[in-house]
């Protein structure tokens, strides 16, 4: 959810600028969709829908997180001309990066989850375990494997909403930015 | 005129498609690409 904050904002933006020079926006059309289409389904039954990624394994959900995160890095470099692309690879990259090395899953710290889940039921979550149905798995910090490009941040405790994230969402919560904030360009038209 | 009126609004509905398209497809992008956790169906 805090990543789509990102899109909106860029959009918001966008229009503002484009509001401001008097002009229309200039969307781009992206090559290759589809993949992104195509590496949604397979996560949104394995991550998002609580009926069916409760039950799913964790043998079966990390090869899906893997394998879509390859698919998706094959449609940053196919788009890599368009407006922060390039930033979304980073991000996309630092975390197969870290999941690719922790067993399929992007590791957190049992401190991170206390503070992320402070009154989880006792047996809520496990150490070496997918935590609930979510693209995580407890481990301790000195058996992560690159353990600063975790999920290992979290927002401000003056804002109520709690969530743990790692580097590279950050880059690709800038890269989403940019690229909707680049349709509202007022010097160059954005290359298809 | 008409024509010009007509195109106007071809091209309007053609960008207003576009851009609605290409939110979808980062929405869809960022959701699945990103990996943060905001409880993970860990009750609490």
């Amino acid at each position: 959810m805090i990543l789509l904050t990102a899109v909106i904002a860029g959009l918001i933006v966008a229009l503002i600028r484009a509001r401001a020079g008097e002009r229309q926006l200039q969307p781009l059309r992206l090559r290759f969709e589809w993949l992104v289409v195509l590496s949604f389904i397979p996560q949104l039954f394995a991550f998002h829908l609580p009926a069916t990624a409760e039950r799913m394994p964790d043998t079966l959900a990390a090869p899906i997180l893997v394998i879509t995160q390859v698919l998706l890095i094959g449609f940053c470099w196919l788009n890599r001309k368009a407006p922060g692309f390039w930033i979304l690879g980073i991000g996309l990259g630092l975390n197969f990066l870290v999941i690719i090395l922790n067993q399929g899953l992007m590791p957190i710290s049992p401190e991170t989850v206390t503070r992320l889940v402070p009154d989880a039921p006792q047996g809520a979550w496990q150490v070496g375990e997918r935590m609930g149905y979510s693209k995580d798995i407890v481990l301790n910090i000195t058996e992560s494997k690159l353990w600063l490009l975790s999920d290992r941040l979290m927002l401000p405790e003056w804002i109520p909403y709690r969530v743990a994230f790692s580097i590279g969402d950050i880059f690709i919560a800038l890269g989403a930015f940019w690229l909707l904030w680049s349709l509202g360009d007022p010097d160059k038209k954005v290359k298809e | 005129m008409k024509s010009k009126l007509q195109k106007f609004a071809v091209s309007m509905s053609d960008q207003t498609t576009r851009t609605v398209v290409l939110t979808i497809i980062m929405s869809l992008f960022v959701l699945i690409a990103g990996a943060p956790n905001a409880s993970g169906g860990v009750g609490g």
